[in-house]
């Protein structure tokens, strides 16, 4: 078993007693290493496999150890005995287990946990920018990884945050919920509380594993702390220069303050890189070290030396995405006889390497990815954009379907209110707060909808709109009983008025475009028969995958969602100073290094090949900005670089201008 | 009933295809070719089926017609010894672009609809796959096993053919990303794939030196990407107007219905011989393995062609004859033949005006290939045409054959030749 590994693998794996920090560059094998560790540390009846803790970030990662680490065991069948899990769902077990006596725990789930946040800010009357619900939330969680409570908060903002944070703490507790945070901190408050119950726990786990360890906050550290107090056994994972969630509250400075928590701390560096070729991990290695981070990986390989690092430098960034086509084209010699034949550039040699899912393009904001998507869409390249919604949710086609809901159930209040002002035709809060009254008392809202189309109450402008909605929903039922569905969608985008408002939004026409095509299979039957089964495909499809994945394309998403994968080929586009480095509003070598992280776990996602481009002139809503090129890219060796000049465009020659005398 | 089905060609939503690729010209264009069943192509485009469905109506089971009072008006500008019926199939190309067993495959795949129901479920379903708006014929990352799973999860009656199975580029047998076999790209499905199409770059006779494709019907298509060339290649059928009866002489081996195919003379294809075309160099077969795949100029990989695919492929010589084999006949295009014979450009308007002529006075463009007298042919158009067109009938000419991405050129006459025949017409 460990004849597979490298020297300094195989001094990680067989490490006994005491604590371990391995710091482990980008594809150096660290799954490998720490599955490995676990199998040698059971199978040599160190420990037994309940004994052993193995902490990771995500449900997935968890997954992945578990899968790898189960053929590794003598054991196999009793990998389901190690607790293998994230923080949060290894220390919401021990918590649930433990309160067991003192009665219910209920976790908060996210949309409840935004409910209550917009509750309690309605009854602080706090609103406007600084007060976005899902703002407040993500700094209650901060604090609650700093493991700080309402009152000690102290800076000027935080103070602001202290009354919400209170009042929606003491919601909680009072009705016995957690939320997320929780999970983690409710049991370090109790372990400090309660030393039988920690030292109980304590003697549960011989040596617990993290991985990550780079992304741990200050409740998770001290969860750790706590739980490995009496055996000191921790073995923590980890690269400070792949650690891209400063905003998420974790912070690099971990590892010195582990190595002095534990003085006789072991430090394994794994540097032998299994992924890129020597040119691309030279090229990240040296942009890394401008970061002076004492526990930086030098990567190295065995491997090809590779080809060159490319850099285009481009004239704008529609001439940005042109580029990358056509960089794909070459790289998958041609996609189409036509495209060959106009282009002579494309490689023969290359051809049959790759396929659409060996490209990632990697952009710093999802902005960047419209002008990339066209051109994609354009050379007919299919490409999926990582975190993207089917592409019929936007609020012109919900408010589309809400119109076919109501004309089927007028009694859905909730779709009334969706198409009550949509598009705006003036009724304001005020008219559909009478209406939700009339609801309440028990009036059908189709029958409130009446009496407001004749409440003298009203302004006579209101009861016009009010009439208009109404007869538009009575229309639609006739359709509905005549009509096959994609004429009923037609009839219904036009009459209600969404088309013409929504006319020069090209996403809410494509959304448009896309209910037609998913309704063309439901057949020619009146849209009665087959609106419902339409309405069920939808939703299906909300909810899970759009995309067929038995399907190839290009991957597009930004730098912090390539975290943990690897291509082929990767492009990082807009290496433009000001947008990688992003231009923060709290400016600063912290902020500075922290882009540099993102940029070197962007160069580090490519096996073969790195593209990287820059242009003077970029859009920014509409308006172009002259830009100049990234401080990164001077930080990148020549020697590794190969510029690229861009495809020659054809040009008609200058015309020759004559003046002219009367 | 005899008559001709070409059912691949591509519509004006397709990249690099004529404006004219639209319902009215193709209606037109079948009957001056004499085409009866003409493939709708790009069936996967909404834009192209949403005009489809506007302008053609349902004929015979799963066949559909110009509507008549658009037939009307096209049908005046054709002669009137042309006019027959046409019927339109719906029909589809997909480029597929993946990897398999480590290597990256392009194939085109012909895909035939039985009716307009089944297109719409087409692109709902590839509409997850891809982007199918892009262009007519739509590129998807998807395993062509794959898109048959779902062509034939549409619709039992869909049937998938491989398209110009020999191109170096983009097919399943391509010498640069295709398979070795059909079998190897649809293993346990092959059984589903009933025919591939030839293509231009090679015929019926090449094929037949592979026992493999033995059990696959040869069929041909024009891939027309203008009006005028339809029929370059096409299906000799017999039997009556349906989709059902069509596919049925694709799918049945021993089908009666299917006479042979009409078939593009080989080396006139642009992928028949080797070369570079960089360096405008043609090399037959031969020549590339003595060079071993070099181009004698630059040095780079010459791209390989049809004819060394099926040699490099073949477990026959040339000459194999299998039992269930059709006859072919290799025809020039009408309008190449005017050019060749008048000694000028196939787009002059000269070549128009003959065509035309000849045409009007003795009917379809097939009629005039293949049925026509020489001594009508003489009398309606010249000495040298009813001799070009003998010749072509009897295979007495010569090509300079096509190679990586250039079309072969034909000649038809010698100078020499030429000008003896002239001069016989002068004695009189």
């Amino acid at each position: 078993m460990l004849e597979e590994l490298n020297g300094a693998q195989r001094l990680a794996v067989e490490h006994g007693q005491g604590p371990l920090l391995i710091i482990a560059g980008a594809g150096t094998g660290k799954t490998r290493v720490l599955t490995h560790r676990l199998a040698h540390l059971i199978e040599k009846k160190m420990v037994e496999p309940n004994q052993v803790m193995a902490v990771t970030f995500t449900r997935k990662a968890a997954l992945e150890m578990a899968t790898r680490l189960k053929d590794l065991l003598p054991q196999p069948s009793r990998i389901g005995e190690i607790p293998i899990g994230t923080f949060h769902s290894l220390s919401g077990s021990l918590l649930r287990e433990s309160t067991k006596a003192t009665g219910k725990l209920e976790l908060l789930s996210e949309a409840k946990q935004l409910d209550l946040i917009k509750e309690i800010l309605r009854k602080l009357s706090l609103s406007g920018p600084d007060w976005q619900p899902l703002d407040v939330g993500r700094k209650i969680s901060l604090a609650k990884g700093r493991l700080l409570s309402p009152d000690d908060l102290n800076s000027d903002s935080e103070n602001q945050l202290a009354p919400v944070y209170r009042l929606y703490q003491h919601t909680l507790e009072k009705d016995n919920f957690l939320d997320f945070d929780d999970l983690i901190s409710r049991l370090v408050f109790r372990w400090e509380g309660e030393p039988k119950l920690l030292s109980r726990h304590q003697s549960l786990f011989k040596l617990i594993l993290v991985d990550e360890f780079q992304d741990v906050n200050e409740a998770q550290y001290r969860w750790l702390q706590l739980l490995a107090a009496s055996h000191r056994n921790l073995c923590v994972v980890g690269d400070t220069d792949q650690s891209i969630y400063s905003f998420r509250g974790s912070h690099t400075a971990i590892f010195q303050r582990f190595q002095e928590d534990y003085p006789n701390t072991r430090m394994i560096m794994l540097e032998k890189n299994y992924r890129s070729s020597q040119r691309i991990l030279e090229a990240a290695v040296e942009v890394i070290s401008h970061n002076g981070n004492p526990f930086t990986c030098k990567l190295w390989s065995e491997g090809d030396p590779g080809s060159p690092v490319r850099l285009a430098r481009l004239g704008d960034d529609k001439q940005e995405a042109r580029f990358i086509v056509a960089e794909i084209e070459r790289f998958l010699g041609g996609s189409s006889h036509y495209q060959m034949y106009q282009n002579k550039d494309i490689m023969p040699s290359e051809e049959g390497q790759y396929g659409f899912r060996d490209f990632a393009i990697l952009y710093r904001t999802h902005a960047q990815s419209r002008l990339l998507v066209e051109a994609l869409s354009n050379a007919g390249i299919p490409f999926q954009v990582i975190g993207e919604k089917a592409p019929f949710t936007t609020q012109a086609a919900d408010g589309l379907l809400a119109y076919l809901y109501y004309a089927m159930d007028t009694h859905s209040s909730k779709n009334l209110q969706i198409i009550f002002n949509l598009p705006p035709r003036g009724l304001g809060e005020k008219a559909w707060q009478w209406l939700e009254g009339e609801i309440d008392r028990g009036v059908s809202s189709w029958e409130a909808l009446r009496l407001a189309s004749r409440n003298s109450a009203f302004p006579v402008r209101y009861q016009s709109a009010i009439d208009f909605l109404r007869r538009t929903i009575i229309s639609l039922q006739n359709y509905l009983a005549e009509l096959p569905l994609t004429e009923l969608l037609a009839r219904a985008w036009e009459e209600t008025g969404l088309g013409q408002y929504f006319a020069e939004i090209s996403s809410a026409q494509e959304s448009f475009g896309w209910l037609q095509l998913l309704a063309g299979i439901h057949g020619d039957n009146p849209a009665m028969e087959t609106l419902p089964a339409f309405l069920h495909d939808l939703s299906q499809w909300r909810s899970g995958d759009f995309f067929d994945h038995r399907a190839d394309a290009v991957t597009m998403m930004t730098l912090h969602g390539a975290k943990g994968l690897e291509f082929p080929v990767v492009f990082i586009c807009g290496l433009d100073q000001d947008l990688l480095p992003l231009a923060h509003k709290n400016q600063g070598e912290e902020a500075l290094q922290e882009e540099r992280r993102l940029f070197y776990v962007a160069m580090t996602r490519a096996r073969q090949r790195l593209i990287l481009s820059t242009v003077d002139r970029r859009s920014f809503y509409g308006e172009y900005r002259t830009c100049k090129p990234s401080s990164f890219i001077k930080e990148i060796p020549s020697h590794l670089l190969e510029e690229v000049s861009p495809p020659a465009r054809k040009r008609k020659p200058p015309k020759e201008t004559q003046r002219e005398f009367f | 009933m005899w008559y001709l089905a070409d059912l691949h060609i591509h519509s004006h939503y397709s990249v690099a295809t004529s404006k004219a690729m639209e319902p009215e010209n193709l209606h037109r264009w079948a009957q001056l070719k004499g085409i009866t069943v003409v493939g709708t192509g790009d069936c996967a485009h909404p834009g192209w089926l949403t005009e489809l469905q506007e302008k053609l109506q349902p004929a015979e089971p799963g066949l559909y017609k110009l509507q008549s009072h658009l037939a009307k008006s096209v049908d005046k500008t054709v002669p009137h010894g042309c006019r027959a019926e046409v019927r339109f199939l719906l029909s589809a190309e997909i480029s597929s672009i993946y990897k398999k067993n480590g290597r990256t495959r392009k194939i085109h795949n012909l895909i035939f609809l039985p009716d307009l129901e089944n297109a719409r479920k087409l692109q709902a379903a590839l509409a997850r796959i891809g982007n199918i708006r892009s262009d007519g014929r739509p590129i998807l990352g998807l395993d062509a096993k794959e898109l048959l799973k779902i062509v034939k999860e549409i619709s039992d009656a869909a049937v998938l053919v491989p398209a110009h199975a020999w191109t170096p580029h983009f097919s399943v047998l391509g010498a640069k990303s295709g398979f070795d076999s059909v079998e190897e790209c649809f293993e346990e499905l092959t059984s589903f794939i009933p025919a591939i199409e030839t293509g231009l770059s090679s015929d019926p006779a090449m094929n037949w030196r592979l026992s493999s494709l033995d059990g696959f019907r040869l069929i041909s298509n024009s891939d027309a990407h203008s009006p005028v060339k339809l029929m370059r290649e096409a299906n000799i059928l017999d039997t009556d107007l349906s989709y059902p009866s069509i596919v049925s002489a694709f799918t049945e081996p021993d089908s009666p219905s299917f006479l042979g195919t009409l078939e593009f003379f080989p080396e006139e294809g642009k992928y028949h011989y080797d070369g570079h075309r960089a360096c405008s160099v043609r090399m037959a077969p031969e020549d590339t393995r003595r060079n071993r795949g070099r181009c004698p100029e630059c040095n780079s990989k010459v791209t390989v062609g049809v004819m060394h695919r099926v040699e490099e492929l073949a477990d026959h010589p040339a000459g194999r004859r299998p039992v269930q084999a059709r006859p072919f006949n290799s025809l020039i295009p009408l309008m190449e033949i005017i050019a060749e014979v008048e000694r000028i450009g196939v787009n002059s308007k000269k070549v128009n005006t003959i065509y035309f002529e000849l045409l009007s006075r003795l009917g379809n463009e097939y009629k005039v290939l293949m049925e026509s007298g020489i001594e009508e042919i003489r009398q309606a158009g010249s000495d040298l045409l009813g001799e070009a067109i003998d010749r072509m009938r009897t295979g007495r000419i010569s090509i300079y054959p096509g190679y990586d991405g250039e079309f072969g050129t034909i000649r038809v006459f010698a100078d020499e030749e030429r000008e003896r025949i002239s001069g016989q017409l002068g004695l009189f």
